[in-house]
Order: structure tokens, then sequence, then C-alpha cells
């Protein structure tokens, strides 16, 4: 019998669990893959015969940790014969196996292989010699068609055309087993037997993903040829991980369905997830998710990388945290938590947290320009050295705009950022972070919708006063970090320890009420104008310290443990002013106060596989908040002669604890889809917290910290590769709960207020090169009692029940991509890509019993892309729709003529139809 | 899918519903008079009839502060504004009917205080005050009657114009009022006593002068007496219904 040259490729990828840091998990995803030691190759079946061209069976295997085959599955089969025969041949397989941190792992790879062209004789009654059987469904050779080439013994098979088996899949239970994904190089056989060999067409260039691919060279042994043969990792491997149903991971391909402008505007894939834009680049995003407004950040806490975004403190607002230095390019997916259900989430992750992972896929230089509507223009680098990790770049971009409207919103930017992943050795990384960012916005205000209506104020335009065209955001940020990321001798264990430093200066100018504000002790500037000037200039130091177990055993059930401490330390100098915007003269002194913050976390988690199918994790997180506070204009009593009786000033300090637990509770997944995924129950309930407004304690105050309790249970079901589905419902309370009050410019407390709703998401993938991303949130945010009288409002109108206003009740996002090549043209295909995203926000309650108008927005992206350039078109609110971004009720006197003291409502325009078209080119 | 379709609708129409605790009102302010009132014996003994006390009412604004005396600021502080009437309308409160005077627009609430003016204002965008009513002739009121004491009677018309005296003030800044404004309001009722507008007018003063009728002056003893008689002595009254 004749034997068969075999020819394999063996693919692999993994990316371990990529748990608290997803900057460090990248670094679990350097994976050594198996090579063979013992290949033994197919014998054709004697009574076997193929079609023309021949048969291929693609056997899926396990390769243990001890280097030998288990598990065998046929992917693809040939007939019994043909498939009988390749498990006979790859079952006496040995291998060297895969190495993961440093453990020998088991993984799943696919094999396969080739049966050259064998034509079943004619038959007798009609056929001729030469004749071809055709196989049937079940492989078995059926009919006779007639005959292709010649399918003489020895001859070799061309590679065929198909990669499906770089296909990337779920792993399985253990948590170990990869997927193989694409094949590797061709070869040859030996010219006298037919031969079985690779489908070796995906072999011409590594198809990685991941910057840490290794490209190890395997050898593979065949009747006494030793051919080399690329091994390629790629794909994605995850280990199971247990959380919470509100965890997501939204990766950079449904990022890009359409062009985000800012980071901010990336989060609004995030299910549920709202972002406002009050008014321009140099004032942070307004948050709005499952029933908080969480203002400019006091609700949601937002890491870049590994360093902190949020601002604790802040004059303008708690946890102000401002994105418009990350730039969109260099993002390579968001992980985001809805709700508080991670150990690893600190202060402001109320509503939730995310956090934007650093990396660049498409490697190389990458320049492109942007011009469009309103004399928009964006010019940026990226530059990402090939055969670097994904992490490791340089990035730039410069920006300006007149902005829509009479020249109210024109803004300048430029950002920078720089990160450098290198290995000291193969259980030692680094990565070193720089960044920067400038960015300065001409504001347009907040207009009363009666001005607009009586045609007073254009909709995109600002009230003519002095005071309304001065309104100005200003915002810098420098920041420097590391990571060091030790890979210790279990497997998976490991230490990250990260550290960082950066600054930010922030400056706001905002007149919200007109003519209204006056002191009594200052008489004679009534009617100065309301234009405020917020200044805020903090310096953070910290870093974060986690310790990973990795695979163990915890009470002789399979888990592992983590244990962690984060401390940070905030430097804040913040002043307020009221001023004329004539020269800046200031009228009014409203705040001059130095802050340092220190918040010192702990944590502790571990996760453990109770049965096959119920695993847990659980844990506790402690924090301890200690304030200092130097208010310089404190104590001031009106009608009392400061200087003959006081000094204004107020020095205090404070500090307190926040704790509590986190747990979820996974069941399944049962009824897989076809072998994968499958269906599972998730119920997750957390503690989180969210510091005070340091200016709001008393000297030894216990601090009283906004307490968060979460509770939410789903189920997701995961269809194989084909995407994700899921469906919760959630309960989130709230004690001492804040909103934002316009007149003040500050937020105000309303009490104790709870959250419930629910949501359905779903990322598809339903053939290829289409790409759907969409969910639908219900939420609704309720005031748990009245808020506490004071003695301006001793009996306040709201209760028990009432609406939080503000707050979409529906948040639906709808995300779909479809691309595909037009065409080659000299040696380049060119390929279109056309993106479409659909926002839409329900009514908003307002105060004073009313509600927005419902919000529909559709985002388009046609990209063309050939060789290394790319042109794309970018048209958002392509629907021209006329629309209110943000609304706020409240006092505003910008009529001199009309003494009215009560509340209106008043909007900030949604941007019109923009157009932008952009050109990049990576060399 | 069609019961999908429809549980969404369903949903989507029926789960925006609520409130976010207050509500925008809007009602009539009624002035009501009382021609009981007429009639009264001053502290210096004359017994007087009045004939006429119009009195100009507006601006009016209603407020959820509580005044506390102690704290002279305090005063000034409206805390959330749940009614205002921007206009300005005389009513004779000597008249046995009933007129609207304007319009509250406001929310609900509990009110605690109010803050009006007598249809002269001081805006923080105006130079001086200003008068919003031309009902009397940009006064405030016009009281008119006569005085008998003894042998000696004598007519009165006092005509005055009661202004803020600081920008962005009003004239009666945060005196306690209590009301429960609700949805179901129907009307303001304002009243006032002219008698007590009077309470501190010297007639034996008064009658000193050697007009017909006699008036005051502004800067005169008489004024002042007349202007603190309305501002302090004859507040507003306010019900609501």
């Amino acid at each position: 019998m004749k034997k068969l040259l075999v020819l394999a490729w063996v693919l692999m990828s993994f990316v371990p669990d990529a748990l608290a840091n997803p900057d460090t998990a990248e670094l679990k995803k350097v994976v050594t893959p198996p090579k063979t030691i013992k290949t033994v190759s197919a014998v054709f079946p004697p009574e076997g015969y193929t079609p023309a061209g021949g048969i291929e069976v693609v056997l899926k295997i396990t390769v243990k940790a001890d280097g030998t085959v288990s598990d065998i599955t046929i992917v693809k089969s040939g007939g019994d014969l043909f498939d009988k025969a390749a498990e006979t041949a790859v079952m006496q397989w040995t291998f060297e196996p895969a190495m993961f941190e440093g453990k020998k792992i088991a993984v799943k790879i696919t094999v396969p292989f080739k049966f050259p062209e064998r034509l079943k004789p004619a038959d007798p009654k009609g056929g001729k010699n030469g004749d071809v059987v055709k196989p049937g469904k079940d492989g078995k050779n059926g009919d006779v068609v007639k005959p292709g080439k010649d399918g003489k013994n020895g001859d070799v098979v061309k590679p065929g055309k198909d990669g499906k088996n770089g296909d990337v899949v779920k792993p399985g239970k253990d948590g170990k087993n990869g997927d193989v994904v694409k094949p590797g190089k061709d070869g040859k056989g030996d010219g006298k037997t037919p031969a079985v060999k690779p489908d070796g067409k995906n072999a011409n260039k590594p198809q990685g993903k991941d910057p840490h691919e290794g490209h190890d060279h395997g050898t593979y042994h065949d009747h006494g040829k030793k051919l080399k043969t690329d091994i390629v990792v790629t794909g994605v491997l995850k280990k199971q991980k247990t959380t919470s149903n509100a965890e997501f991971q939204i990766s950079g391909k449904v990022l890009q369905i359409t062009t985000k402008k800012s980071g901010g505007d990336m989060l609004t894939v995030a299910p549920g997830l709202y972002i406002g834009h009050p008014q321009g680049e140099g004032i942070a995003n307004t948050i709005f998710l499952r029933g908080f407004n969480a203002e400019h950040g006091q609700d949601f806490e937002i890491k870049a990388g590994f360093i902190p975004v949020n601002l604790p403190g802040h004059i303008h607002a708690q946890g102000y945290a401002d994105m418009h230095f990350i730039m969109p390019e260099i993002v390579d997916s968001i992980t985001v938590i809805e709700g508080v259900y991670d150990v690893t989430q600190g202060d402001f992750a109320v509503a939730g947290s995310a956090i934007f992972n650093y990396g660049v896929r498409r490697r190389g230089t990458n320049l492109f320009l942007t011009l469009g509507s309103y004399n928009t223009m964006k010019l940026g680098l990226v530059f990402a050295p090939r055969g670097q990790a994904r992490d490791t770049f340089a990035a730039a971009q410069f920006s300006e705009t007149d902005g829509y409207g009479d020249g109210n919103r024109a803004s300048l930017s430029a950002k920078a950022m720089g990160r450098y992943h290198f290995c000291i050795d193969e259980k030692t990384h680094i990565i070193m972070h720089i960044g920067g960012y400038g960015g300065r916005s001409v504001l347009p205000g907040i207009l009363r919708l009666d001005d607009i209506r009586a045609g007073l104020v254009d909709f995109y335009g600002t009230y003519s006063y002095p005071t309304a065209r001065a309104q100005s955001g200003f915002f810098t940020r420098f920041e420097t970090g590391a990571s060091l990321i030790r890979y210790l001798q279990g497997d998976g264990e490991k230490i990250t320890f990260n550290t960082y430093i950066f600054r930010t200066d922030s400056r706001l100018r905002q007149n919200f009420t007109g003519f209204m504000l006056w002191y009594a002790d200052q008489p004679d500037l009534k009617g100065a104008g309301d234009l405020h000037q917020q200044t805020n200039t903090a310096t953070t130091m910290g870093g974060d310290f986690l310790y990973e177990s990795g695979n163990t055993k915890i009470l002789s059930l399979p888990g592992m443990f983590r244990i962690g401490m984060s401390i940070r330390s905030d430097f804040v100098d913040q002043k307020e002013d009221l001023i004329f915007p004539a020269q800046n003269m200031i009228w009014r002194h409203v705040t001059d106060a130095a802050i340092q913050m220190n918040d010192i976390g702990l944590y502790a988690d571990m996760r453990v596989g109770v049965m096959k199918y119920l695993s847990a994790r659980a844990g506790f997180r402690a924090d301890a908040l200690a304030f200092q506070i130097n208010d310089e204009l404190a104590n001031r009593q009106y009608n009392v002669p400061v200087e003959q009786n006081y000094l204004l000033g107020y020095k205090r300090d404070a500090m307190g604890f926040a704790y509590g637990p986190r747990a979820t509770i996974e069941a399944g997944p049962f009824f897989p889809y076809k072998k994968k995924g499958g269906l599972s129950i998730v119920t997750s309930y957390g503690e989180g917290f969210r510091s005070p407004p340091p200016r709001s304690l008393q000297d030894g105050e216990r601090a009283p910290f906004a307490k968060v309790r979460s509770f939410e249970t789903g189920v997701k079901y995961v269809p194989g590769t084909l995407g994700e589905i899921k469906v919760a419902g959630f309960y989130t309370y709230l004690s001492n709960d804040y909103v934002y009050n316009p007149v003040t410019a500050m937020t105000r407390s309303i009490g104790d207020t709870e959250r419930y709703g629910a949501m359905i998401s779903a990322i598809a993938k339903p053939m290829k090169n289409l790409l759907f991303s969409g969910s639908f949130t219900y939420s609704r945010g309720v005031l748990r009692s009245s808020p506490l009288a004071t003695a301006e409002n001793p009996t306040p109108g709201e209760k028990k029940g009432d609406l939080i206003p503000y707050i979409p009740l529906f948040v639906g996002r709808g995300d779909a991509s479809y691309g595909r090549k037009i065409i080659s043209f000299r040696g380049g295909d060119l390929v279109a890509t056309a993106g479409f995203g659909y926002t839409f926000l329900g009514k908003r309650p307002l105060p004073y019993a009313q509600w927005s108008e419902p919000v529909h927005l559709l985002d388009m992206k046609v990209e063309l892309s050939w060789k290394n350039v790319t042109f794309k078109i970018d048209i958002s609110n392509l629907a021209g729709a006329k629309w209110h971004d943000m609304e706020l009720n409240f006092i505003s006197q910008w009529n001199p003529d009309v003494p009215t003291s009560l509340p209106q409502r008043h909007v900030v325009a949604g941007a019109p139809r923009l157009f932008m078209g952009t050109l990049g080119i990576v060399f | 899918m069609r019961y999908f379709i429809l549980l969404s609708v369903f949903l989507i129409t029926s789960c925006d519903e609520g409130t976010t605790g207050q509500d925008f009102v809007s009602y009539p302010v009624y002035a009501v008079g009382n021609s009981q009132n007429a009639a009264f014996t001053s502290d210096d003994g004359w017994t007087v009839n009045l004939s006429s006390a119009e009195l100009v009412i507006g601006s009016i604004k209603m407020c959820s502060h509580v005044p506390a005396l102690f704290k002279e600021d305090s005063l000034r502080e409206c805390g959330q504004v749940l009614g205002e009437m921007t206009t300005a309308k005389a009513f004779d409160f000597l008249s046995d009917s009933e007129i609207i005077i304007g319009t509250m627009n406001g929310i609900t609430g509990q009110i605690h205080s109010t803050f009006y003016n007598h249809g002269w204002i001081w805006l923080t965008s105006q130079g001086e005050s200003v008068s919003i009513s031309d009902d009397l002739d940009s006064l405030s009121a016009i009281i008119t009657g006569s005085a008998t004491k003894d042998a000696s009677e004598f007519d009165f018309e006092l005509e005055i114009a009661l202004k803020p005296n600081r920008k962005g003030d009003d004239l009666i800044s945060g005196i306690g009022c209590e009301g429960n404004v609700t949805t179901a309001v129907q009307r303001l009722e304002v009243r006032s006593d002219p008698r007590q507008w009077l309470r501190k007018l010297s007639f034996d003063l008064l009658s000193s002068c050697d007009d017909d009728v006699c008036g005051v002056n502004e800067g005169t003893t008489a004024w002042n007496s007349l202007f603190y008689g309305i501002v302090q002595g004859g507040q507003l009254e306010f019900t609501w219904k």
C-alpha cells in the first residue's frame, strides 16, 4: 500500500484571560506553538477513489501537554475511508507541546490531509476508464463523472484555496485548548506516492492579528525529508472567564464601523451608553448610562491604558474625565463594565467603567489627512514599527475647525502619544508610555428654547452679549507611566506593576444664566453677567500592583485568585471667579482652594469552577480616602466687614472608608452551537463608591461616600463563532446622589436614587465581511425619597419615585459594515467597505414634567482601499436631523427686560450633517 | 416576530411615563376688596372714612425659601421660584368686587415666602427703577377720603410711588407666605386692608395742609409714614384656592 506524503502546518493562537488590565493581558499572548517531533503519513485507502482534484480531510486534534494527540474530531470529511486513514496517521504523531508563560499547555490545532486524485475505473455499463467517481454527500464514492486531469500517483497536488482552517473559534471548557487558525507553508511530496499535503495557500504570510505573534519554524519529518514550515500564531484564544454579563469587549472592528471623532465618541458603541457633547473639544463629554447622568465622569470610571482619566475634586464636576486626548486611531479595543462587578473598579465606577486598550494592528507608518465641513482639518501620523508589539507605536495629530454655527465652536487641538513595549527576557515585559494633549474651543453656550423659537437667537448661534461670546474651554494633559509584567512559575501566574504621573490643566469660561447672579455685599455689580471662569490644575501620581495566581486549586477546585492594590495621590489647585469678558476683569472671587487627596485601594478576588457547568467569582474591595482642603475663601459672611472681624479661609481635613463585595455566578454554557459557545446564565452583585466633592466636606468629617449597589442577572448566548447575544435585567441603588446645577455651575445633592431596567445586545458576523453590533437598553432612574431640605428649599418638590431628569429612558445603537473586493488593479485589490451607525435616544425626562423629543441619528462611512492607500468619506447625521444634544431646565435671564425667574428649557444644538474626507497612506 | 414587535411597541410607549417631581402651573390672580375696611379711627383720634384705596399690585414672586429674620441676607434669598407674575395692575381694595390682575406662572411646590412690588421694579439690567403700570399714572397708590376729629374735617388724596431702593431688589422682600401649590390650584386671591396703610399716618399733621385736598410730598414725614404703612403694615395677603 502506498504511503502518502504528509505535510502539515500547525497554527494556533492564544490570548489568555484578559482580566483586569488589558494592557497586561496583551502580554499573555506570547505562546510558543507545538512542534512536531514525529509525523506519520496517512495511507491512501486501497478501496478509495476521489473526484478530480483529490479529497481533503481536516482534523481537529488536541496536542496535550505531554505532546501526544487526543480528542480527534473531523472538521472536514473526505468520506469514511479517508477520514479513518487520516485519523490513524495523526494518532501516531508526537509533538513538543505548546508553551505558555513558561509552562506546557494543551492546545487544539487543525491538521488538513489532502489525498490526491485517484479516479475510479470506468463503469463497465457505461462509464469509461478515467471517469471520476464523485463522492456523495457522506463523503463516499458516488456518481460517476467525467474524468479530469490525469491523476497519476506521485503528482504534487496544488494546495486548496480555502483558508477555512484558520478560523478562530471559542476555547474549550478547560480554558486551555485553543483553536487552530491559519495554515502554514506549502510542501511537496516524494513524487511517487499520492501525496497528502496541507492546504498551504494561507501560509504565504502571517495572518496574525496579535503583535505578539511568534514566528516559529516548525520542523516536520516525513520519509526522511525535512521540511521547514512556518508556524504562525494568530487569532484569539480566551480562557474561560466568569465575568458579569455587563462586561463588554468592544473590538476594534466594531469601533471602526463608522469613524469616531474622539475617544469619547467611541464609547457610543457600548450598550446603553450615550455620550453628550457639551459644546466643544475644550470641555469633557457628558456620559449617560443605564439611568445615570454621569455628568462629566462622576459616575463612570475611565482608564486609558493603565492611567486613570477621571479627576477627583475637579472644580467643574466631580470625576471630570476629558477624553479628547485619546486618538481613536490607536485604540484597539474598549472594555466596558456596566455596573460595578469587578474588584479592579475603583472610585467613580458607579454606573460603570471603561478601559481604552491601546494598540495598532496595521503596522507601518500611517499618514492621514482629513478635510471636511466647516473648514475642518486633521493631520495625523501613526508610526507602528513592524515586528513590534501591537502596543508599540508613536502617534500624533493636529486638528482645527471653525465648527458649525457662526464661529462659536472653533477649536484647535494637538495630541501625541508614544508607547514602547519590550521584553527584558521571555518572562519580563515593560511598557513605557508618554502622552500629551492641548485643546482649546470657543463654546457657544446653552440657549433658551423660547429664545430660539422666538427668533432671538439662531439654533446654532450664541447670544450676542460679550459675556456670552466670551465662553471658551481649554484643556491640557501630560502623562507618562510604565508597566512591568513579570511571569512567574505557575500557569498564568504573574505580577503586574504600573506606575504613572499626569498633570492636567483646565480652564472653562461659561455663562449659562445670563445676568442673574449678584451678591448682597456687591450691590453695584448686579447685572455684571454670570460668566464663570473655572480653572483647575491637578497633578496626579499613582500606581497599581496586581498579583494573579494563574490556574491553581482553591479548596481542591480549579480556580485562580488575584490580589491587588492601587495607590493614587492628587494635588489640585482650583479657582472660580466671575468675570467681565473685557480684559477678563474679575468682579467676584468665588473659590480659591488647594486640595490634596489620597486614595488607597486594596482588593482581592477568586474564581472557582464549582462544577462542570457552574463557576463563581467573588471578591472584595476596600478603599481609604483622605482629603485635605485649604479653602481660601471659605467662611465668608455677608454684611460683616471682613477686615474688621475675621479673615477668610477654612482649612480642613476628612477621611473615610468605602468597601464592599463583588461577585458573579455563571451557570453554563449549555446547548453549545457546533460544539462551541453556548447559553450561560450570569448573575452579578457588587458594591462600589464615588468619592465626595472635597470642598463639600467639613473638618473631621467621615467622608460620606456615595455608595452604589449593583445587581444584574441575565443570559448570554454564544453561537459558536457567529457572535454573541446578551439579555439582562439590572438594578442599581445609589446613596447621596448628585445632579448638576447650571445656576451655580456645580453639583447639588438629591439624596438616594435607584435605577432599574433591561438591555439586549448582540454582536454578529453572520457572513463573511458582514459585521453587526447592536443594543437596546431601557433604564429608569428614580428618587428613593425627597431630597434633603435646605434653607433655600425647605420643602423640595421632588418625591419618591420621581424620575431623575435628563437621562434617556431608551438608548439604542446599531452598527453594521460590509466590505468586499471590487476589483484587482495593478497588483492590488480595490476593497470597498461601507459602514452605518444608528443611534436612538428615547425621550428624556426634564424637570417640571417636560420631555425632550426622541433623537434618531445615522452616521455613514464609505471606505476604499487599494494597496497602501485608503480613502474614506464620513457623513455624520446623514439625515440632517436638527436635534438637541443636551437639554437642561433652569433659570436664566438673558433678556434684560424680562425679569423672569422661572426655569426654562435650554438646549445645546446637536451637530448638523457633517462631511469628512480622509486620505491615508501606510508605508 | 409579530409578538416581539408588539411587545416592543408596548414597552416603548408605556415605559416612558413618569414625572420629575414638579409641574409647571399657571393660574389667575384675583384682587379681592372689602368695603367694610373703609372706616377706622387713627392713632391720633381722627375718624377716617376712605372713599377709594387703589393700589398697584405686581410684580410678584413666590418663593420656596423660609425667611430667617435673624439673618439679614436670608431675606434676599428666594430659593426656588415657585410663582411669578411680572405684570402690574391697580385695584381699589374698598370695592366689593374682584378682578383678575394678572396671571401667576410657576411650578408646583410649597411656598414659604414672597417678594413683590407695587408697579415699580428695578432689574439688575436697569440703571434706575422703572414703572411697569400706567394704571395710576405711574403711581403705586392713590387713597382718597376724609378725616374728622371733633369739629375739624378735611379731605385728602394721598398719592405715592413705591420704588425699590436698590438695583435688583424688590420693594418687599422675603416676607412669610404659606401656600401649597398643586396642579389643582385654580386661583390666587390677593387681599389687603387699606386701614393698615394709614395706620401710622399722623392726621394731625396732614390736617395742617392749606390745600382743599391734602396730600403727601415725597420726603416728608407723612410720606414716610404712608410708605412704611403700605410696605410694612398693609402687606398683601395671599390665598390659593
